[in-house]
């Protein structure tokens, strides 16, 4: 990875719209690091979803869809359409920023696709945003069953060990930025793929963690790092006879632990490090935000938070110091004050549609407070040849469910960048069977509509990050991700079969049309 | 009303077929003995939930049968847990030598690197969402490496950062002008502190590969930061470093200061202190007075108490109970809660007074049934002795009984009746107390429960409520929340959601004012112990609970918490009917819970 590309703060005509970033990063200071190849990956990930079409998807509009047969249904794309009322703009209730943070620029680099399913009742779940279906709830017996069959590394980590991704580690200090707990799962031996998928809790849950880990001090380390004697005394007691084969082995696992900390001492960044976060941020955690004072029940203040969260996550993609985050976004961003879980999002479809307004303006505000302005704040970084940080991504925004809570059918995933190209923006897409429908007429407010599966999306995206299949398909399971195709349907009106045909279990392989370029 | 409570019980067995424990078995089939269970009937009577068989005297808990040729299958070297690392770094730098204000200087120095040490997650029953216990959490990850190399680089540069500092860490030798001795300085220091950090004497091996790094300044700081940098990052430091014979045919005995370490570390959470240590040195700890004698004196000191908490917490799932003052300021819960105003730490306060009955039980003579049935009060805090309607308790002397008649015992106490709202929350007490005290799997709700609201009418009392919503005729959630869930969490609606005694249950309309008072009912059919008759209150349900299930379960989380570990019915057999035997019999809770530490399977270890 070269160092040679400088990179700047973009006017854009907003700077001031991002008022932190520059004393973050140091304006004009920092460099990028082979920007133009690096492509990231940042995923959000929200819980409950139960936020009814109306609000969260964009109107079909009468003309200009682009329809294309797909799979055994017909599928659509449309322009994404941008209304301005007062100093808002957006495409869609939830959709919905200030107009001048959201701009028809912005737009242009978003996409909006619906039509995801999971082919079977996951209930509540963290681990199914990036494909380990196994973090779950168990909810149901679906639930239970996954929770013992489908324990798979998530996509975000199957990026980070893949040599396709990171071809060079030269300035990464985190293969992965993992912002929350229970999303992102790995092997306990990442390199050789082996051993128990565990759950990777966050090494840095605040902003000051995160600055620390991120650009750590240089100026206490007087000697050569000890770090090689380190694997040298693993490796020397690893020979004692007197312990079993499976101490050896977990021996083994730490050496290569230790072998990764001894590549992330060596890493290099030509960034300048950044300001570092001031109180009342610095110090919160996510669970802070959650639970204290000035944090709880204040969505304002918890957007200031997730602002300066964005900012180190800019800079460490900036810097070169990772390619992907993740994260599970805890705060409702509301100022609710009763149970959000049982009062809110299980009663987000009680008839007189209060607690969905509840529901849904808490979507809109993580939208217009926290996605947004990570998006900008990426579009404001210029990797050169008019090109920015945000061209050279992919960030999604996923949600639990689809649009009642516990259901992951019609799932949205809302994005912004194309990284690198690989992603067509400014469109809504839309991949469900209209021919078909999941639950009777009965059912209030909500028709739903089965859609192409969970695993064509998670496939093609390490698709487009040029993860090879033979890295991640069992072709024999199905062509996407993850290996695990469960499909008992107890909460359905039509079965399995007609809902998901083989047609399209056989298209799971495929990056998604009209989506993808 | 007998006949409408056994028809009950016998929608129980068709539409829940919950199993008890650690899932391998089925309740609705009554044990035979033996088999792939490990449980067998101890004579007469069905299990619980099967109903159908005669209510009451002859009901006998299961008993596990014992196969002394059954072999477990062993873990790999544990790690230390979260708070067994942040122990054993304090204890270190409190065993240094280095004076009160340099001790306290590192400490603080460390504490930035230390935080991101990750925490434990609760390893529970594999399937179950709730429960479990920290110290099953195996997992390696990055951040421990990292974490513990930053803490050790750190520790070695503060604890050699002055003369004064090096001088009592690793004696006059290390900062005198005399460089003769310097090399020897270093060995003697390896060997000294070294069998603080391994926790066993250094092998020559150890203490050759540690001077290796020394070059020809062997006693300069920043050699010895390295040193003891190695030291902190070493597997003999960061995990459970327990030899064996791979060739033996069966497990291996522990070594004398393997044996220690797993002793200090199971009640002390910590590194063994140095006369623990001095008796691995001697021998003494290999003889069995010698043994007993090291098991009573680590269980009666005080720093048992943080092994117990976190067995007592984990176990009873403290840490489900929420800040109960995050609806403060809404019309509703102010109206609810009235002059008891509960602070951010009350949930706290509510923990720490179950906790300190556990102890309480520990260092009496009482039996592990005291836990369900004691009516010693040990609030301290004014805020939580309100609730309780009697002055808080100062620690000194003897604890005070209840004055209230209706506190019967555990399940009357705050932290098991408060939700964090205004309203209680019956079926996720029913569910605590049947998964979690009683060990009772429950089968996953079915899909879309909770998420289609039933309407329901605002007259309702919680129980009215859940009993509309989950007791449907027909419904997939009648069974379960009829046989096992909500009667566990009814029989204790005569508290309210702060644990407050009440008769009647305030409805409140919209803007606090109360609407509505209705009487509430506790009378329920609990199924305990084969038990289906109505019940009125929860002193009636403790006494089913202690028939047996309560003990039985106690064993079995006392089992895993100790050996870091899923018991195997089978395979465990043997110590667990041993703790079940124990528990039963009603014997002291503190010899139970040190027989664990005496029995064979404790001190062996299967390296094959």
């Amino acid at each position: 990875m070269t160092l040679s590309r400088r990179w700047v703060l973009k006017g854009m005509g907003a700077t001031v719209a991002i008022p932190v970033l520059p004393s973050l990063l140091g304006a004009g200071d920092a460099q990028a690091q082979g920007m133009m190849e690096a492509r990231n990956f940042i995923n959000l990930g929200t819980h409950h979803g139960a936020c009814w079409e109306r609000f969260m998807c964009p109107t079909l509009p009468t003309a200009g869809v682009t329809r294309q047969q797909y799979a055994g249904r017909e599928i659509r794309s449309f322009p994404l359409t941008r209304t301005v009322s007062g100093s808002d703009a957006g495409v869609s209730p939830v959709l919905t920023a200030s107009e001048a943070r959201f701009s028809e620029a912005l737009k242009n680099k978003m996409f909006v696709a619906r039509g995801f399913d999971v082919p079977w009742y996951i209930g509540h779940h963290t681990g199914g945003h990036l494909g380990n279906f196994a973090r779950n709830d168990a909810n149901g017996m679906d639930g239970s069953v996954a929770q013992q069959n489908a324990v798979r590394a998530t996509i975000d980590q199957v990026m980070a060990w893949s040599p396709s991704f990171y071809t060079d580690l030269a300035s990464v200090r985190e293969r992965v930025l993992v912002l929350s707990g229970r999303m992102s799962y790995a092997w306990q031996n990442p390199d050789t793929k082996s051993g128990a998928i565990q759950e990777i809790t966050p090494q840095a849950d605040s902003p000051q963690a995160l600055f620390r880990r991120l650009f750590p001090s240089t100026g206490m380390q007087q000697r050569a790092p000890i770090v090689d004697k380190v694997l040298e005394n693993y490796r020397r007691v690893r020979t004692n006879p007197r312990l079993s084969r499976v101490d050896r082995d977990r021996l083994d696992d730490h050496i290569q632990r230790v072998s990764e900390l001894q590549r992330r001492i060596g890493s290099m960044s030509a960034c300048t490090p950044p300001t570092a976060p001031v109180p009342p941020y610095a110090n919160a955690s996510m669970g802070a935000v959650i639970y204290n004072a000035p944090f709880a029940r204040n969505p304002s203040e918890q957007a200031a938070w997730f602002r300066v969260m964005n900012d180190l996550v800019v800079a460490a993609l900036g810097c070169g110091l990772t390619r992907v985050v993740v994260g599970l976004v805890g705060p409702n961003m509301s100022s609710y004050a009763g149970d959000w879980h049982q009062d809110v999002a299980h009663q987000a479809d009680a008839a007189d549609g209060m607690r969905q307004a509840t529901l849904w303006n808490s979507y809109n505000r993580f939208f217009r407070d926290v996605f947004v302005d990570l998006a900008a704040k990426l579009d404001a970084v210029s990797v050169g040849t008019g090109q920015t940080l945000l061209d050279r991504s992919l960030l999604t925004w996923t949600q639990e469910s689809g649009h009642r809570t516990h259901d992951f059918r019609d799932g949205v995933v809302v994005g912004f960048g194309s990284a690198g190209g690989r992603f067509n923006t400014g469109l809504a897409v839309d991949y469900r069977n209209m021919n078909l429908r999941l639950e009777g007429a009965s059912e209030m407010n909500i028709i739903t509509r089965p859609g192409l599966l969970w695993h064509q999306w998670l496939g093609t995206v390490l698709q487009t990050f040029g993860i090879p299949k033979a890295e991640w398909e069992r072709p024999q399971v199905n062509g996407g991700y993850p290996d695990y195709n469960f499909a008992n349907l107890q909460w359905q009106s039509i079965n399995a079969q007609t809902a998901w045909p083989q047609a399209v279990w056989s298209a799971t392989g495929d990056r998604l049309p009209l989506l993808s370029v | 009303m007998r006949t409408s409570v056994l028809a009950l019980a016998a929608v129980v067995v068709s539409a829940c077929s919950g199993s008890i424990m650690g899932g391998a078995i089925d309740p609705v089939v009554p044990s035979t003995g033996g088999g792939t269970t490990g449980l067998g009937t101890g004579g007469g009577g069905s299990t619980s939930g099967t109903g159908g068989g005669t209510p009451g005297p002859t009901w006998e808990v299961p008993r596990f049968a014992c196969d002394a040729q059954a072999t477990p299958a062993e873990l790999p070297l544990r790690r230390l847990t979260q708070r067994q690392y942040l122990n054993v770094v304090n204890d270190l730098i409190a065993r240094s030598g280095l004076s009160a204000t340099d001790r306290a200087a590192v400490t603080t120095a460390l504490r930035d690197d230390l935080a991101p040490f990750p925490a434990d997650r609760l390893v529970g029953v594999p399937g179950e969402k709730h429960g479990g216990f920290t110290r099953l959490d195996q997992a390696l990850q990055q951040g421990h490496v990292d974490t513990s190399y930053a803490v050790a680089t750190a520790a070695g540069r503060e604890l050699t950062s002055s003369n004064a500092r090096r001088a009592a860490l690793v004696g006059a030798c290390a900062t005198d002008s005399n460089t003769a001795n310097d090399a020897q300085c270093l060995r003697d220091f390896i060997t000294r502190f070294g069998r603080l950090v391994h926790r066993r004497p250094v092998t020559p091996e150890d203490v050759t590969f540690y001077t290796s790094v020394a070059g020809t300044t062997p006693v300069d700081a920043a050699v010895l930061a390295d040193v003891i940098g190695l030291m902190l990052t070493s597997p003999q430091f960061l995990y459970h470093f327990e030899e064996g014979d791979p060739m033996a045919a069966g497990p291996t005995t522990l070594d004398a200061f393997a044996l220690a370490s797993r002793l200090s570390f199971h009640f002390w959470q910590t590194m063994p202190d140095d006369a623990l240590l001095t008796a691995a040195q001697d021998g003494s700890l290999l003889t069995e007075a010698g043994y007993a004698a090291q098991v009573e004196r680590l269980f009666t000191d005080a720093r048992t108490n943080q092994a117990l908490d976190d067995f007592f917490s984990q176990w009873w799932r403290n840490d489900e109970l929420p800040p109960l003052n995050t609806r403060i300021g809404t019309p509703i819960f102010d109206a609810f809660a009235g002059a008891n105003v509960p602070s951010a730490t009350l949930h706290d306060e509510m923990n720490a007074e179950v906790l300190e009955l556990a102890r309480h039980v520990a260092r009496t003579n009482a039996s592990v049934d005291e836990l369900l049935t004691s009516r010693k009060f040990f609030a301290r805090s004014p805020a939580l002795a309100a609730l309780y309607g009697q002055p808080a308790w100062d620690g000194t002397g003897s604890p005070p009984d209840f004055v209230q008649p209706e506190r019967h015992g555990l399940l009357t106490r705050a932290a098991f009746l408060a939700s964090g709202s205004a309203n209680t929350r019956p079926v996720m007490k029913g569910f605590r107390v049947r998964n979690g005290l009683l060990c009772t799997q429950i089968p996953p709700p079915p899909p879309g429960a909770m998420a289609t609201p039933i309407p329901l009418s605002p007259d309702l009392t919680t129980r009215e409520t859940v009993e509309q919503i989950t007791e449907q005729p027909m419904s997939s959630c009648r069974g379960c929340h009829i046989g096992l869930l909500n009667p566990l969490g009814f029989v204790t609606e005569n508290f309210d959601a702060l644990g407050r005694v009440r008769s009647t249950q305030r409805l409140f309309s919209d803007d606090g004012m109360v609407r509505l008072e209705k009487p509430i009912s506790t009378r329920t059919a609990p199924n305990v112990a084969g038990f289906f008759e109505p019940v009125d209150h929860a002193g009636q349900v403790h006494e089913l609970m202690g028939r047996g299930e309560f003990q039985t379960c106690f064993a079995r989380q006392y089992f895993r918490f100790t050996f870091q570990r899923m018991e195997d019915d089978v395979k465990d057999g043997c110590l667990l009917r041993s703790l079940q035997d124990d528990a039963l019999s009603g014997k002291p809770m503190a010899e139970v819970l040190k027989a664990v530490a005496l029995a064979p399977s404790f001190k062996r270890r299967d390296v094959r």
